[in-house]
């Protein structure tokens, strides 16, 4: 299990790289004129409608490091000039390139490849991030890190809760409408529930807010304190943060538990049933032990392993936060960050994100591969 | 049951720890909760100011003279006197206006130091360092300062000298917060570069390149360093917190130099403390007004605004406020377009237009149609000009003297242009799904009864911006923010800057309004200016380079346990001036 472990990590660097190289191509392809966009988000350019001189166009593109080559290598027709990438300009670059391509023979349209050493934006992006430097944010110039560090602090807060209620809510609730199966009420309860399944959650959670958190509708409903963290500084203790902050989360986590549980039920009901169907389960019975007995200590164990697979793949996603819920209970969270960060191209932000969740995701997969042979000795992937 | 403890736990914490009935007054003063959509991105009057920025900044930074909110007459602030305009003929400083102003003896900043003319000189220098990121616009205005200079005998004098050739001088040497030097610029590092140095760009660059330290300040002036972790100015709040999309925090400074001038409504600090809460999502903003968790929740739409005044739970709670905004609402029309170069199809357009539909379906009755690009509380707005009636009958009329018809009968107009049959298509490109492109549907439907078929696109962000950036467009529909001074139409008037970057965007150009334009800007006898204004305003009223429509009001709603006043003044309220009613 050790080499499997060792193995696992080391090829945690190649992947990571892997990711890397695809998160800084498609930086690359991300529509807008990078120059703009930081000028505009500084609060110096005005929306494109004033022009701003070349020599200051340069110089932020040098200081974005634009003028630089992409990688460590370039594929391109022969009859481009190895240092095109030294035009930052746009639009000098584009009428430079149609006027080659004009008078280029076909030869001369042939792929090469050329060489550019260490000195490449990719080396010094990829450098920076192996130094822990993500760069700041161009939205408002703070780290990239502070702003992540601050914002999964609130989301990995309501996506623990979250889990706590809905499995707490799912495991009880299947494992009671496999014992009680033919009574009218579970049958109730899981219509109700494929009901509330059924309903965008945007719209759950906006009338979750007006019912349960005002006076506005029915005044006894108004039992969850208001949306948001609360009064939360940055100089409390991470312990009085999060005394203040649960509270709040509550009403979002239970809505999160009751729209995903009753799926989430009605999946442990349909691997608890299958289970039932086996032959070792109608052994157990007509042993004589109780169905009580036979469905907790037996039935329930086996069936709950196909469920360690969902949270491994849910997990990852979920710190990403979503956007939906962050927005509509005004959590401070990752959704909220990434989506704000997408609104204003603050790419740094944004790969930082897609990096990190990455990372967490390959993580959680060989977390999932031990947790699986843990609950099941049967399955031992490093052997 | 055991089971289920520790759920029945973290339920009692919640329900335990409801916050629905916070106080917010105590023995020590009283707070005002203001609802923000977002967060600012930058507390710094230098960089961005939106309406976001400013609803904060302005309790922070405050400016040597402003516009009183209340009445509208500019007023000194932190100077003793709006300083006279001298005109310098001769010497150094020949063809120039200089100002002299003295800063009030009491202004201090937050260390308890005076505030002198070396801040001002600081700020001045800072606004012109190249390496300094300053919104382009305050930069290329402090360029038209030539000089300066202080009386060593008394550090609160300073006389600032400005080119002559630009109208609202006085404004600008009058009308700009400024930084405390000792805050911002601890090492002093810009007053070994004396100012003339600061005109000269090639010479400063030269000097600044080798000037320890200089790189080092301008990076902290661009970093969140002094953006939002570390800010100080005379205004009678200080930044206590920002949770960072969680809410900001200002707190009253104790003894405040200002507190004296009561007649000032700028340095007031009545409440004890000013808590903006971010919160993005307008239902819940909605719900914690109602909850009164907040108090104040202003730029909410008119029909947002009109149900919450008609219920009766708000209506007992809140006072609802729709000053006129200082904005105006209007679609450009690309005078680029051969069909829309023809003022007679501009003319129809506009008669095509129901503005006061719109106003009645959109607005909440108190906005104000208008006729020009002047706001109607500028003291020059030409009351003269009729707004142009919905009139299908005169815009086909129009249309017809111009030569459009429907020769194929497809409910469509045509006519040659350049010796092709063009037909009279245009495209309303709108951003996103809000007011704008519903505007365009009115114009659309109204439109086709004229036979001008009108394509009504929504684009999202991205797109609009390179469309707008490209001028691909025909209709587009925008619109202008003003302040109180004298507008400069220079900008979006006139035909130096109908290029493709340039701000007159419907590219609109005319001689006899440029000669008028140019004439505004550089006169300074404010009877003849105004006059000027006037016939600018008939002019183009007469060519109809785009469709005017209407100021849209400010909607404001604010819980009625404080005595406030609203303005037309921007953001149109003053929570430092709020008072508590009596039976609070």
């Amino acid at each position: 299990m050790f080499k499997y472990l060792i193995k696992k990590l080391i090829i945690i660097f190649p992947s990571i790289f892997l990711l890397a190289v695809l998160i800084f191509f498609l930086s690359k392809l991300a529509p807008g004129d990078r120059v703009y966009a930081y000028l505009e988000l500084k609060g110096t350019a005005i929306s494109g409608n004033r022009t701003i001189e070349e020599k200051d166009y340069k110089e932020i593109a040098h200081k974005l490091n634009l003028d630089l080559p992409l990688f460590y290598f370039s594929i391109h027709p022969k009859a481009f000039s190895d240092s095109l990438y030294q035009i930052v300009i746009p639009k000098q670059k584009d009428s430079l390139k149609s006027l080659i391509i004009s008078k280029a023979k076909a030869s001369d349209m042939l792929p090469i490849i050329s060489f550019y050493g260490k000195k490449n934006q990719f080396h010094k992006w990829f450098g920076n991030i192996l130094k822990f430097d993500f760069g700041i944010s161009s939205i408002d110039g703070q780290s990239v890190i502070k702003k992540i560090g601050t914002a999964l602090k609130w989301t990995f807060l309501y996506i623990i809760l979250a889990y706590i209620l809905t499995y707490g809510f799912a495991i009880p609730l299947g494992i009671f409408s496999v014992y009680y199966s033919n009574r009218k009420f579970i049958k109730i309860i899981e219509l109700k529930l494929m009901i509330l399944y059924a309903m965008p959650l945007f719209w759950l959670a906006t009338l979750s807010v007006i019912f349960f958190t005002s006076d506005e509708v029915i005044p006894f409903l108004n039992v969850f304190p208001s949306p948001g963290i609360g009064n939360i500084y940055g100089n409390m203790s991470l312990v009085k943060q999060i005394s203040i902050a649960i509270p709040h989360l509550i009403l979002p986590s239970l809505i999160i538990a009751i729209h995903s549980g009753a799926y989430l039920a009605a999946l442990i009901k349909k691997n608890m049933q299958k289970e039932m169907k086996k032959k070792y389960s109608s052994a157990l019975l007509a042993r004589g032990l109780g169905k009580k007995e036979v469905i907790l200590k037996h039935i329930f164990p086996n069936s709950i392993l196909p469920l360690t697979t969902l949270i491994i793949v849910s997990l990852p996603a979920s710190f990403a936060g979503s956007v939906v819920m962050e927005v509509i209970f005004n959590i401070p969270g990752m959704g909220r960050l990434l989506y704000d960060s997408l609104l204003g191209y603050d790419w740094n932000v944004v790969f930082t994100i897609v990096l990190l969740i990455g990372i967490f995701t390959y993580l959680s997969y060989i977390a999932g591969d031990l947790l699986y042979s843990f609950l099941n000795p049967k399955i031992q992937p490093w052997k | 049951m055991k089971k289920y403890s520790f759920f029945l736990i973290i339920l009692f914490i919640a329900f335990s720890c409801t916050d629905k009935h916070t106080e917010n007054t105590d023995s020590s003063g009283f707070s005002v909760k203001i609802g923000l959509k977002r967060e600012p991105r930058a507390l710094c009057p230098i960089k961005r100011n939106g309406n976001i920025e400013r609803q904060i900044n302005q309790y922070i930074f405050i400016q040597a003279a402003d516009y009183d909110p209340f009445n509208l007459h500019n007023i000194p602030v932190f100077i003793e006197k709006i300083p006279d305009e001298i005109s310098i003929d001769t010497g150094k400083f020949a063809n120039t206006y200089k100002y002299d102003l003295t800063f009030r003896k009491e202004a201090k900043w937050d260390d308890g130091s005076d505030i002198t003319a070396y801040d001002q000189l600081f700020f001045i220098k800072m606004i012109l360092n190249p390496m300094v990121e300053v919104h382009p616009a305050i930069k290329n205005l402090y360029k038209k300062v030539k000089g300066i200079e202080i009386d060593d005998s008394n550090p609160k004098k300073i006389s600032i000298y400005t080119e002559k050739n630009y109208m609202l001088s006085k404004e600008l040497v009058t009308n700009m917060e400024i930084f405390p030097e000792y805050f911002y610029d601890p090492g002093k590092i810009l007053r070994k570069i004396d100012f003339e140095t600061f005109l000269n760009e090639e010479k400063l660059s030269t000097i600044l390149d080798t000037l320890k330290g200089s790189k080092e300040f301008a990076e902290k002036i661009n970093s969140a360093y002094f953006m939002r972790e570390h800010i100080s100015g005379q205004g009678p709040y200080y930044l206590a917190n920002w949770e960072t999309n969680n809410f900001i925090k200002l707190k009253r400074k104790d003894n405040y130099w200002g507190k004296k001038f009561t007649n000032i409504p700028y340095l007031e600090n009545n409440p004890k403390e000013l808590i903006f809460k971010i919160i993005a999502d307008k239902t819940t903003a909605i719900t914690e007004l109602k909850n009164g968790n907040i108090d104040i929740l202003q730029g909410i739409s008119g029909n947002d605004f009109l149900q919450m005044k008609n219920d009766s739970v708000f209506k007992n709670k809140f006072v609802f406020q729709n000053p006129l905004s200082m904005q105006f609402y209007y679609v450009i029309l690309n005078n680029r377009n051969p069909i829309l170069k023809d003022k007679r199809v501009r003319k129809a357009i506009a008669y095509l237009t129901d503005v006061d539909f719109l106003i009645k379906t959109f607005g909440t009755g108190g906005e104000k149609r208008i006729t020009s690009p002047v706001h109607p509380s500028k003291p020059y707005y030409n009351s003269d000009l009729n707004p142009i009636e919905f009139n299908i009958v005169k815009a086909k009329s129009l249309l017809k003297q111009s030569g459009w018809n429907d020769s194929d009968n497809n409910g469509i107009l045509d006519k040659i242009i350049n010796g092709t049959k063009t037909e009279l298509k245009l495209t309303f490109i709108a951003k996103g799904n809000g007011l704008g492109k519903n505007i365009g549907l009115i114009m659309q439907e109204n439109a086709q009864k004229a036979g001008i078929f009108i394509d009504v696109l929504s684009k999202n962000n991205k797109e609009f911006r390179n469309i707008l950036k490209n001028r691909k467009f025909d209709m587009l529909p925008s619109f202008i923010s003003e302040d109180l001074a004298d507008v400069d139409p220079y900008w979006d008037w006139h035909s130096d800057n109908t290029g493709l970057r340039g701000s007159n965007i419907s590219g609109f150009s005319n001689d006899k309004i440029d000669d008028i334009i140019e004439k505004i800007r550089n006169t300074r006898d404010i009877k003849v200016r105004r006059k000027l204004y006037t016939r600018f305003q008939s002019l183009i009223y007469e060519e109809q380079p785009v469709i005017f429509l209407y100021v849209p009001t400010n909607n404001i709603i604010i819980n009625n346990k404080f005595r406030a006043k609203t303005s037309i003044k921007r953001p149109g309220y003053f929570a430092n001036t709020f008072e508590l009613n009596k039976n609070q």
